[in-house]
């Protein structure tokens, strides 16, 4: 049966999980400024690595101790078993990767903050990662949708 | 940019691509070799847990290891890794993604 923290750790993960998609947008748009304003830059950057990183413990929580042994079993034998066996697999292991890419440019817009704005070799880079990671995470809550789709 | 940050920079970045790499191949291995999956299960409660917790410590390994080994670094290897780990990450989520289509419908 589903516990009101379970259902709290679901909610969390799906808000956090699109403030961290909405934030790593933001720096991604701001990267591709050719004078991106720094604080800007840092603000976004780190409240996207903290929502991937709250939703990714939350989302955790309510897929070990739930999603396994009660919805998983309903998705497989239900009419769309590759929900699971491919959009929930894949999720679960492609939102492994987010926290680390996040950490990664939030230390560079944090560390390298002064040469973001002088070296475009360096910005646009920058700009390219956040990208993929905007792109991965809005890809992470589609599979989301079709997953819960699939429960129903 | 300082030297010191450099390394910083680019030890997170490094230890962010062997994480990504780690994921995938542990993640492959573990769905394509039962024990493995196993031994995960039964070391951490749950393999995904398993995958998260030795990935973080392959970053922190691999990221402390390169900041304290490397003595030069330039801001052109700081954009250089950025970009391998963008593309680590595209060929990563890809590979993963293939591969459990190709495991549904092997299957």
């Amino acid at each position: 049966m589903i516990t009101p923290l379970l259902t709290f750790s679901l909610i969390l993960h799906v808000i956090l999980g699109i403030v961290g998609v909405a934030a790593s947008y933001a720096v991604w748009l701001e990267l591709l400024k050719k004078s991106p304003s720094l604080s800007f830059l840092k603000k976004s950057s780190l409240i996207s690595f903290f929502s991937y990183l709250l939703s990714w413990l939350s989302g955790g929580y309510y897929y070990v101790v739930y999603y396994g042994d009660i919805q998983k079993p309903k998705i497989i034998a239900g009419a769309y078993p590759w929900a699971h066996k491919i959009f929930t697999e894949a999720k679960e292991h492609i939102f492994l990767f987010l926290p680390f890419a996040v950490l990664a440019l939030l230390i560079v817009i944090w560390k390298g903050n002064q040469d973001l704005s002088q070296n475009e070799g360096l910005r646009k880079g920058a700009a390219f990662l956040a990208g993929v990671i905007t792109v991965l995470g809005l890809l992470i809550a589609l599979a989301g949708i079709i997953i819960s789709g699939a429960v129903r | 940019m300082e030297i010191s940050k450099t390394k910083l920079i680019n030890a997170c970045i490094v230890g962010a691509i062997s994480a990504v790499i780690f994921i995938v191949a542990l993640t492959i291995m573990a769905d394509l070799y039962a024990p493995l999956k196993k031994l995960l299960k039964d070391a951490h409660h749950h393999h995904w847990v398993g995958k998260g917790i030795w990935a973080t410590i392959l970053f922190v390994i691999v990221a402390s290891g390169y900041y304290f080994i490397k003595k030069i670094d330039t801001n052109e290897s700081t954009t250089r890794f950025m970009r391998a780990l963008t593309w680590t990450l595209i060929f990563g989520a890809l590979t993963l993604f293939l591969f459990f289509v190709y495991e549904f419908f092997k299957h």
